[in-house]
């Protein structure tokens, strides 16, 4: 089944048209970029994917499930089950630790488990810190903390935006490196980023452009491309899954 | 930790350390407007009673006399009253047995009464050169001040009561000044009056000092009236009803305070959890894309407002128990009564305050776009 069916998806802000007839399709197991220029519609598309938005026109189906047709109850339910969001800003509670801050998702989805949530951060490579609040972290560490966050529950789909976008160099390199690994262990992952570079890591390259999507297709250059230096040996393994 | 309960309270908890000056105020306003509504249900269970307590610095407050014009009361009038009042009420009897006497070849007024009640029911009579002789005295008596000034009589003397044939010898204890009738009287043991008047047992007046308000002093009434046929009970009016317009405006003065009180508090909570929320619209946008729904997070807010409440309830008891403390030393130099049932009335009023302040911006919760407000860069 279709991990992500969009068809002729129309998204109106007043006047303005923020998306124009999107038609995306991605599977199980894809990683596909979006790439646009400011104000091309790039938010709004993934806004529409993880159940935070709804379409003025058109159809989404995430999973099978016809989110035009759900509630505001029904799109709390599918966000908590089956997406897990990684934000530029982080947007991590400052009065919580890393720890805690990864079980919120998981208290929101069924049960807090901080074994379960310090798994997460060891995972990437937060071992040492889960009981720092996010101003004693870097930016990096942060992200990083926003992507055990965004896994604990094991959706089915990840959606990045910008996920490097506030990160140096060093750290965005890591960042990617937990993401990719995230896709060689199966995980279905919509990348959205203005750096081609970085679009370029995914299997497929949509450019979104005045609220219309064209495909091409990106080269997959795993780990070294675009010039990016390979992960530090530290970071281990993500223990992402797919969906079951 | 695996627990969804325990994690609850520690999100609560550390919100609330986060944000710990705004909620201190937060609880200062619930405790303060407690506090306010606690000393007034305090007092105002107190006040009528001590009041009425207060006021019997006046003197009597309540009168029985004959029903009909030259009917006489007896000793039962006494005994029923003292029956039908309990003895924390019942401030004190004086039963008056009047005559005309004649001293010095004046006539004069000569009233018998109970030396020892003068103190409870006469407290306004200035006795001067002495003190009120002992209920036993026999061979005492008081004088008015005009009287003794008129016959040249001086505290110590000895005078001479006559009615027909029959004398009473007694020595002036002291000399009373009201400023009314009473300056112009003399005073003698009730029953030595009642051997000189010839007037066995017989009482022409009884006045008495009660602690009770309106309603309670005209039941009383009603009860005495009923057990002793041929008297008239009731309320001395002028002063009862002052006690009763006093209190009145008392309390009318009280229940705007605590009204304006109230509204007070319940604004300048609305403001600040308005604003509480308004800062805090991130993290609901943030709760929102990380699968919570517009209740659950409704529930952790109002969560917090309701711990809020109820700290500051328990915070505005005691601020309230304290208030009302030294509001009743001052007037009344007692100590407050403290009911327990204020406890659950008083906590059930903070939280009222608070959920009805966050009524408004709680609404706001539904109102949060996740996907506008955390749109990144």
């Amino acid at each position: 089944m279709t991990m992500i069916a969009m068809d002729n998806v129309v998204k109106r802000y007043g006047q303005v048209k923020a998306l124009d007839g999107v038609d995306l399709h991605i599977e199980p197991g894809e990683w596909v970029s979006i790439m646009g220029p400011s104000g091309s519609g790039k938010t709004t598309l993934l806004n529409m994917l993880g159940c935070l938005d709804v379409p003025t026109s058109g159809k989404v189906a995430i999973d099978g499930r016809d989110v035009t047709q759900l509630g505001k109850e029904g799109l709390a339910a599918l966000r908590r089950e089956r997406i897990g969001f990684i934000f530029q800003q982080f947007h991590l509670l400052p009065y919580l630790s890393a720890l805690e801050n990864v079980m919120l998702a998981q208290y929101f989805h069924s049960m807090a488990d901080a074994r379960e949530a310090t798994e997460a951060l060891e995972a990437v490579g937060m071992g040492e810190r889960i009981h720092h609040k996010p101003s004693q972290l870097s930016g990096g560490e942060q992200q990083r903390v926003c992507i055990a966050r965004a896994l604990i529950n094991h959706p089915s789909i990840l959606l990045a935006d910008e996920p490097t976008g506030n990160l140096d160099r060093e750290n965005e390199e890591i960042v990617l490196e937990l993401i990719r690994q995230c896709h060689e262990q199966g995980q279905t992952i919509v990348l959205v980023t203005h750096n081609p570079e970085i679009a370029s890591l995914a299997g497929a390259v949509k450019v979104l452009s005045y609220g219309r999507l064209e495909g091409r297709s990106g080269s997959r250059r795993g780990a070294t491309a675009g010039g990016l230096a390979m992960p530090s040996p530290r970071v281990r393994a993500t223990q992402c899954r797919a969906d079951r | 930790m695996r627990s969804r309960h325990s994690y609850f309270w520690t999100l609560l908890l550390q919100s609330l350390v986060e944000r710990r000056s705004r909620v201190f105020v937060s609880l200062l306003t619930v405790a303060l407007g407690t506090s306010v509504i606690g000393a007034f249900i305090l007092l105002n269970a107190d006040v009528e009673t001590k009041m009425s307590r207060e006021l019997r610095a006046y003197g009597a407050n309540f009168v029985v006399k004959p029903g009909v014009e030259g009917g006489v009361l007896h000793d039962d009038a006494l005994s029923t009253l003292r029956e039908l009042m309990s003895s924390e009420k019942l401030v004190g009897v004086q039963p008056f047995l009047y005559d005309i006497l004649t001293l010095k070849r004046d006539r004069i007024a000569v009233a018998g009464i109970d030396f020892g009640s003068i103190q409870q029911t006469n407290p306004y009579w200035q006795l001067v050169g002495g003190v009120p002789p002992p209920t036993g005295a026999s061979s005492a008596c008081l004088l008015g001040r005009e009287a003794a000034g008129r016959l040249a009589i001086d505290v110590g003397a000895e005078v001479e009561l006559r009615k027909g044939g029959a004398t009473y010898r007694c020595t002036v204890a002291a000399l009373v000044e009201t400023g009314g009738a009473e300056d112009n009287q003399v005073f003698m043991p009730i029953e030595k009056a009642r051997t000189l008047f010839g007037r066995p047992g017989e009482i022409d007046l009884v006045l008495a000092s009660i602690i009770a308000d309106q309603q309670e002093a005209e039941a009383f009434a009603g009860a005495l009236e009923q057990r002793v046929p041929g008297s008239r009970a009731q309320p001395i009016r002028k002063l009862s009803r002052s006690e009763g317009m006093i209190l009145q405006s008392i309390r009318s003065l009280m229940y705007m305070v605590v009204l304006l009180v109230t509204i007070a508090a319940f604004v300048s909570l609305l403001v600040s959890l308005i604003a509480t929320v308004s800062e805090r619209r991130k993290e609901m946008a943030l709760m929102k894309a990380l699968g919570a729904t517009d209740r659950g997070v409704s529930v952790h807010f109002l969560a917090e407002i309701a711990v809020t409440g109820i700290v500051g309830g328990h915070a505005g008891l005691a601020i309230g128990f304290g208030m009302a403390e030294l509001m009743e030393r001052s007037m009344f130099g007692t100590a407050v009564t403290f009911h327990w049932w204020l406890v659950p009335l008083m906590l059930a009023v903070a939280l009222g305050i608070s959920i009805a302040g966050a009524a408004i911006p709680l609404k706001t919760v539904a109102a949060v776009q996740p996907a506008v407000i955390l749109k990144g860069g």
